[in-house]
């Protein structure tokens, strides 16, 4: 499982899961989900629990609040990251 | 509750009441100011909008108001509801940590306090912000424990909340090394707070 596939997995939830239209020109995989309001807390919690169903990962705590946990490239990144450590 | 505490901290009680059918003509005010729609975050948005229409209608000189929220983020205190054998809220099975992470990580989403007092002029402040890095570091095991928040309370501020506010009789419980550190740390946290905004006259949510 690549990066890549992790990413596409997640943007195709997030599309689903918060009714982002096709056209939305302001999402991007780069984006900061929070700040541009795509994901607040309670989405952070239905997403969190769709990352351990889907790809049986246990997220750290620290790895919630960094920088990278913001944008679906960089959830992405830490999925791949907890897969090959655990 | 309200009663008491203004009396015991010395200020003047606002009541603030509103009929049903008068709450929602605030709704445009609080989607808007709020940027939130979750159904919660919108009942306690049109409550602060109540609120700040009470306290902007006094003119005092200066308000600020003090608001408590945020503590059942830093504190994973949030449970699913039942009602009329139906379970709103549901949580996934999430560490008290995760859920906490995921809960502090989308307070950027909504303005419901901030925003909402501001559309009527009152600049708000947030005291259990100005220690976001204490709580956070509040380990899984103190965050499960039943009492996790009156503990807390009471070993922050001491014989300074009256039992009747927290349950606990004072002097039940003995601050530990650590939690000697924590009442410090909050103590700090709150004198970091500018002296002109601590010496104003406040409201209390």
């Amino acid at each position: 499982m690549t990066q890549d596939d992790v990413s596409d997995q997640l943007e195709a939830f997030l599309r689903i899961q918060y009714r982002i239209r096709a056209d939305d020109s302001g999402f991007a995989r780069d984006v900061d989900l929070f700040e541009h309001g795509y994901v607040d807390s309670v989405g952070l919690v239905e997403l969190l629990a769709f990352m351990t169903g889907r790809f049986d990962v246990e997220i750290d705590d620290d790895d919630l609040l960094s920088d990278d946990f913001s944008t679906i490239q960089g959830m992405a990144k830490v999925v791949c990251r907890q897969v090959q450590t655990s | 509750m309200a009663e008491r505490l203004c009396h015991d901290l010395g200020i003047p009680l606002l009541k603030a009441t509103v009929r049903p059918e008068r709450l929602l003509d605030h709704l445009d005010t609080v989607l808007v100011e709020g940027i939130d729609w979750r159904d919660f975050n919108v009942h306690a948005g049109l409550v602060n909008a109540v609120l700040a229409e009470a306290v902007a209608a006094t003119k005092a000189r200066e308000p600020i108001v003090f608001t408590g929220d945020l503590a059942n983020e830093f504190l994973a205190d949030y449970h699913e509801e039942k009602y009329q054998g139906e379970t709103y809220y549901r949580l996934p099975r999430l560490s008290p940590g995760a859920l906490r992470a995921s809960l502090v990580r989308g307070l950027d989403t909504s303005n419901r306090e901030v925003g909402v007092f501001a559309a009527w002029g009152l600049p708000i402040v947030q005291p259990y912000a100005v220690a976001v890095d204490a709580y956070l570091d509040l380990p899984n095991s103190f965050l499960r424990l039943p009492d996790a928040k009156q503990q807390l309370c009471r070993s922050v501020f001491g014989d300074l909340v009256p039992s009747f506010r927290s349950g606990v009789a004072p002097r039940t419980l003995r601050a530990s090394p650590r939690r000697q550190s924590w009442r410090r740390r909050a103590v700090h946290a709150w004198w970091a707070l500018p002296r002109s905004r601590a010496n104003q006259r406040g409201v209390v949510t």
